[in-house]
């Protein structure tokens, strides 16, 4: 019978007996093959291939002394290169091994290394040039790729005889002359002046010894390049040994290439035209940047990496056209400053940020001039349609759009905010969408802080810009002025056109990047914003995780004073920060204590006891075996102690009861699992399986009911965190809702070795509110870990559900310690070192922390060490709690809320306003009082809540400093508990204007829209009164009725838009309407 | 048939309290709002046909509304079918992009339906075909 509860002295730690793989240990899934997280492939198993039995394939045709080389090889082993110099040695080596394929003269000694690269899939490319005494062997060139499980040879070798002879009997002058008799010039013999020789680096005739295949057979003879003008380049082969010519030919036959020349551009300024010359034709192709892939391209109607102009001829992209030339000069201005500015935008990109193009690897940039809409009516816009930057020529309001820097710039963004962050183009993804497009175009043309002010027709705008960064609204006052924007959020518009106002609400952002620019300057402002696109922006960012992405971004390059500015200029514009510490302000709640017994279950590890798991009881020390059965894991208990949960060896899921009698039931008779967990509430059980199948299975008992949630790494940033492999740590939150797991990772080192580590996430497997599964939406405890390390076995506490505590290991120091720490603060604190997992348990009260540990006599212990008030540091020291046991859970049999309850709102604020509005609040009424110029139609409001709940207004949930509403009428703020039960309270805002928005109202029509003579209104109570205004808000006209109005006479109207204010018994509604000429 | 509508029309303003229902036939059924928005400008150049065939163009920003021309009832009527098509009534398309192409379909003054899409994505064959047939008009 095990021994009671001892309490000894401070452990000791022991030697560690185990590798670096400390959390594989405890997997079987690790004990597996080592490609254990691929599944097999039939016939290509390791085990079915063995080494020196690669299957090879080649195509043999002998002609005369060259043999064509046509190699694969099934590579067994996994390959792991670190650099070209590397693939070069490993591809000589398997050149060495296959020669004899080949053909029987083949050697490895005449090779040389030309090139060795390895491309983006990690896939090694070596070129050997055939060298023969020093000489290159023209034509002998050989290939050897090393693909994933296969190696490609390919190529062709010369067999030289043996003593060929490398002695010239021929001069080089004799040769020479030779070769100028032989050639016929089209353009003739004309000396190269200075200037020419300087641009083409050629002086006179070059010549190389080398050895050809002519007539089937190896010759020594001199290759000889002969420039007789600027233009023509010829080659002249001469036998070295008898003068014979061998051959010659035009070299540059039609003297295609690139070229450089002027044009005028739509600003009357002469700029640099890079373009490329095919036949007699000159085309906007400009193949100077060293992006340019001239052997993927076919030119000129496919440049590859590239920046190209096309003319789509006035059509809306029906057809594109080359722009062309007779000369290296270009008479089209549109053309020139569409081609000029994507040359100047690539440029910035690549100076200033490394940026190889749009796509980031050399894409070819295209600009299309000329775009006109369906009808062929000229455009007053540009576009970024995916592929391309669109320039219409204007029409009314605008010049031909090609002409600015910062329309090109915009543009070309676009394309860079498609191929990173690629933000959603709606609300207010959408808006930092097109905020970045102008803050880069910006930055580009960064003279100024406007946009389109160099194409914008005189007259149209009061400042002369399409949009201004600095003065966002741009000389308007409101909405209803043409180029206005919001600058604050307090002005931020919600309705529904413009996809959510994309171009109308980036006026926030981009006057808070002006804020930010102008404290640090441009330099570092382009910098941050840069990273913060690239690295910490995902597609459904919103303002608030602009304002995260820019501030983290600025503390990794230039620290916390600028980050401290970007902060500043995000408060400026409306768009705050989260609060200082907990969730919502101060407001952390614990769980209540469970108030039944304290007792540990713990796995009896002494072989001369044959239970496995017992329990203790804490106050008297007493224990009781409670079964024999083998188990794979630590057992998972429910938070009222009625039974446990666990799978046996035999990879069944059992329950066992807590209650003394030891009933053990089988949950799943299906011998596959792993794993398994049963929610505090013991409504769900998680489990995961044997297989690789990245998934964890959850099992809902009231649906009786099994649902399989995919485990994958959720990219914050644009941070590769690799794949997931599998999980194996389960463990749900007080809530029933989440499962915090740990999982195994792999990152795919291209080129070098895969990394494998272990993190911890959480997945959000049930949603209260449906009563139903929810979308299994991942997020990680930690978004990156530090090179070396693992953590996983994370547990929450037993009362605070933003505190846990979790092993962690760093393999490079062989150092384990079990840590605890706070989700909301993101504090750590280590609260044991030792020498193994340490498979970590809160106790009831949070105070006390069991682990596994090992005593002085190496023998595994379940430790006990009391924590401080934070509950993620220690307050004293360890002690063995039970000796030869492991993976102790502690747990109380009482009952106690796992929900909260708590639904209040204790603060409410209009905090945008200058100075800001606090509201009071009296029981569920909140009221306050605006300044007379507010338009409270739009106002946004800070509030603190209960912890756990959510806000709703209808059903539209709530951010605090985030949501705009429309006070005019009294606002009703829904608390929803954590538990489901709700309170509303009643927010009234008295004072303000109200501005005249569109307020929806189902129920009720306007029409016909847009109207004539008459507009008729329909809604199913009376309508009291009609006042229709103009958009600038002037009373236009007035209607009341003791009964109900139906229609409106519109006669004395002008056509324009209009806003009908509709009173009824009901409320009052706005609705919009065009009344027609 | 014009007297006898006066005559109903006045008759139904002479009996005085009497609903609007009753002028509905007299009034515009359908409407197609139709146009592209975004782009490097965020304006919206938007065309609206009405159910009389009268051809709009709304000007960008300042929304000034111009009759540019008025349709034959045959070509009308053609459109109006393509609209409120079964094919169409079940079409959802809502895939906007930084210039997006939309149609919008109304009904007694009411929304029906709506489609938008990015300029440069080809939309549904039904909406491609309404959309020609919309920009051929003018």
């Amino acid at each position: 019978m095990k021994t009671k509860l001892l309490l000894t002295i401070i452990l000791l730690a022991t030697c560690s007996l185990y590798s670096q793989n400390a959390f594989d240990k405890r997997s079987s899934k690790t004990h597996g093959p080592k490609t254990e997280f691929l599944k097999s492939i039939p016939g290509r198993d390791g085990s079915k291939l063995a080494q020196g039995n690669a299957h090879t394939s080649k195509l043999e045709l002998k002609t005369g002394a060259s043999t064509p080389i046509n190699l694969r090889h099934t590579e067994n082993k996994r390959r792991s290169i670190a650099n070209p110099g590397h693939a070069a040695e490993q591809a000589m080596d398997h050149l060495q091994q296959v020669g004899k394929e080949i053909c029987p003269g083949f050697d490895v000694g005449q090779l040389k290394v030309f090139e060795s690269v390895i491309d983006e899939q990690g896939i090694s490319h070596v070129k050997f040039q055939q060298m023969y005494n020093g000489l290159e062997v023209y034509g002998a060139e050989v290939f050897v790729h090393m693909l994933p499980g296969e190696t490609y040879t390919h190529g062709s070798w010369i067999g030289i005889p043996s003593g060929f002879d490398v002695m010239p009997r021929i001069g080089l002058e004799a040769a020479i002359n030779t070769s100028v008799n032989v050639i016929h010039p089209e353009l003739g013999f004309k000396p190269l002046t200075h200037v020419e020789k300087n641009i083409l680096m050629y002086d006179q005739p070059e010549m190389t010894l080398m050895i050809v295949l002519h007539d089937q057979s190896p010759v020594l003879c001199y290759d000889i390049t002969i420039r007789p003008n600027f233009l023509e380049r010829w080659k002249v082969r001469i036998n070295a040994l008898t003068g014979e010519v061998l051959e010659s030919y035009n070299y540059t036959c039609h003297i295609d290439g690139p070229k450089i020349g002027t044009g005028t551009d739509l600003n009357g300024i002469s700029r640099t035209v890079h373009s490329y010359q095919a036949g007699s034709s000159f085309y906007l192709i400009d193949a100077s940047r060293n992006m340019f892939d001239p052997g993927a391209s076919s030119l000129p109607d496919d440049p590859k990496g590239a920046i190209w102009t096309i003319d789509a001829g006035n059509t809306s992209g029906t057809s594109f056209n080359q722009v062309v030339s007779g000369s290296e000069n270009f008479n089209n201005p549109k053309g020139v400053s569409a081609q000029y500015n994507a040359g100047i935008a690539f440029e910035y990109y690549r100076n200033t940020f490394g940026r190889n193009s749009i796509n980031g690897v050399g894409g070819t940039i295209i600009s299309v001039i000329n775009i006109s809409d369906q009808s062929g009516v000229a455009m007053d816009n540009a576009y970024w349609n995916g592929t391309f930057m669109a320039y219409g020529n204007g029409k009314s309001l605008f010049k031909p759009l090609a002409g600015s820097l910062d329309v090109g710039g915009h543009e070309m963004t676009h394309g860079v905010v498609e191929k990173t962050a690629n933000l959603e183009y709606k609300k207010q993804s959408g808006a930092i969408n097109e905020s970045m497009a102008d803050i880069f175009g910006c930055m580009m043309d960064r003279d100024d802080w406007k946009l389109g002010e160099d194409i914008m027709k005189p007259g149209v705008s009061i400042t002369g810009a399409l949009r201004d960064m600095q003065d966002p609204h741009n000389g308007g006052a409101s909405l209803s002025d043409k180029f206005y924007q919001p600058r604050h959020m307090t002005e931020y518009y919600t309705g529904l056109q413009d996809n959510g106002g994309v171009h109308i609400n980036s006026g926030i952002p981009n006057h808070a990047f002006y804020l930010f620019a102008t404290a640090v300057g441009k330099d570092k402002a382009e910098q941050v914003y840069y990273k913060a696109l690239t690295v910490y922006l995902t597609k459904t960012s919103e303002f608030k995780d602009l304002r995260l992405a820019v501030i983290q971004a600025s503390t990794d390059i230039y620290g916390s004073a600028v980050s401290a500015q970007a902060a500043t200029a995000f408060d400026a514009v409306g768009i705050y920060g989260p609060p200082a510490a907990g969730p919502i302000g101060n407001n952390v709640a614990d769980l209540t204590v469970n108030p039944g017994l304290d007792f540990v279950l713990y796995y009896d590890t002494d072989p001369n006891v044959s239970f496995t798991l017992t329990k203790a009881t804490i106050s008297s020390g007493s224990t009781q075996g409670q079964i024999t059965r083998l188990i794979k894991r630590k057992p998972s208990v429910v938070d009222d102690g009625e039974y446990c949960v666990y799978v046996g060896n035999d990879g069944r899921i059992y329950s066992l009861l807590l209650d003394g009698s030891r009933t053990e039931s089988v949950m799943s008779s299906q011998t596959i699992w792993e794993n398994v967990a049963i929610s505090k509430d013991g409504k769900r059980l998680a489990a995961i399986t044997t297989d690789v199948d990245t998934s964890i299975y959850v099992y809902d008992f009231t649906k009786a009911q099994w649902q399989q949630f995919k485990l994958y790494n959720p990219t914050y940033s644009g941070v590769n965190s690799g794949g997931v492999l599998y999980a194996d740590a389960l463990e749900w939150d007080h809530t029933g809702t989440r499962i915090m797991y740990d999982a195994r990772n792999i990152i795919n080192n291209n080129g070098g070795s895969d990394y494998l580590y272990w993190d911890v996430g959480i997945m959000q497997v049930w949603d209260l509110e449906i009563n139903d599964w929810s979308n299994g939406k991942i997020e990680k405890v930690f978004t990156s870990l530090p090179e070396n390390t693992s953590i996983g076995n994370a547990v929450f506490s037993q009362r605070s559900p933003y505190i846990i505590a979790f092993d962690y290991v760093n393999v490079e120091t062989d150092e384990y310690m079990v840590v605890g720490h706070n989700l909301n603060t993101t504090v750590s604190g280590t609260i044991f070192s030792g020498e193994d997992l340490g498979f970590p348990c809160y106790s009831k009260n949070d105070d006390i922390l069991l682990f596994n540990a090992f005593n002085t006599f190496s023998e595994e212990v379940v430790a006990r060490i009391p924590l401080a008030s934070d509950k993620i540091n220690k307050s004293g020291s360890a002690t063995v709690l039970v000796d030869l046991a492991k993976w102790g859970v502690w747990y109380a049999n009482g009952t106690r809320p796992l929900l909260f309850s708590n639904k209040d709102i204790t603060s409410f604020a209009f905090q945008g306003l200058d100075p800001p509005v606090s509201a009071t609040i009296s029981g569920t009424n909140i009221t306050c009082t605006v300044p007379s110029n507010i338009d409270i139609t739009t106002l946004v409001a800070s509030f603190i809540h209960s912890p756990y709940s959510k806000v709703r207004v209808g059903s539209v949930v709530q951010t605090s400093g985030v949501n705009s509403n429309n006070f005019s009428t009294t606002v009703v703020y829904t608390v929803v508990a954590q538990d489901g039960s709700t309170k509303n309270y009643n927010v009234t805002v008295t004072g303000g204007v109200v501005s005249l928005e569109e307020i929806a109202s189902s129920g009720l029509s306007l029409y016909p829209n847009p109207a004539g003579m008459e507009i008729f209104i329909e809604y199913d109570k009376p309508v009291k009164s009609v006042v229709i205004y103009s958009v600038s808000g002037k009373l236009i006209m007035e209607q009341k009725s003791d009964m109900d109005i139906e229609y409106i006479d519109l006669q004395i109207l002008d056509g324009g838009l209009y806003f009908a204010v509709i009173c009824t018994a009901e409320g009052t509604y706005i609705r919009r309407f065009t009344k027609l000429d | 048939m014009k007297a006898r509508i006066l005559i109903v029309i006045v008759a139904i303003f002479a009996s005085g309290g009497c609903k609007h229902i009753a002028f509905r036939k007299y009034i515009q059924k359908y409407s197609l709002s139709f146009g592209h928005s975004g782009g490097f400008t965020g304006a919206t150049n938007e065309h609206i046909l009405t159910g009389r065939g009268s051809l709009y163009h709304i000007k960008e920003f300042s929304k000034d509304t111009s009759l540019l021309k008025t349709i034959g009832k045959k070509e009308l009527k053609h459109i109006f079918k393509m609209a409120d098509s079964k094919a169409l009534k079940k079409l959802e398309l809502n895939n906007p992009g930084n210039l997006t192409q939309f149609i919008r379909f109304y009904r007694n003054g009411q929304l029906v339906n709506s489609w938008q899409w990015a300029e440069g994505s080809e939309p549904p064959v039904e909406i491609r075909e309404l959309h020609a047939s919309l920009h051929k008009l003018y």
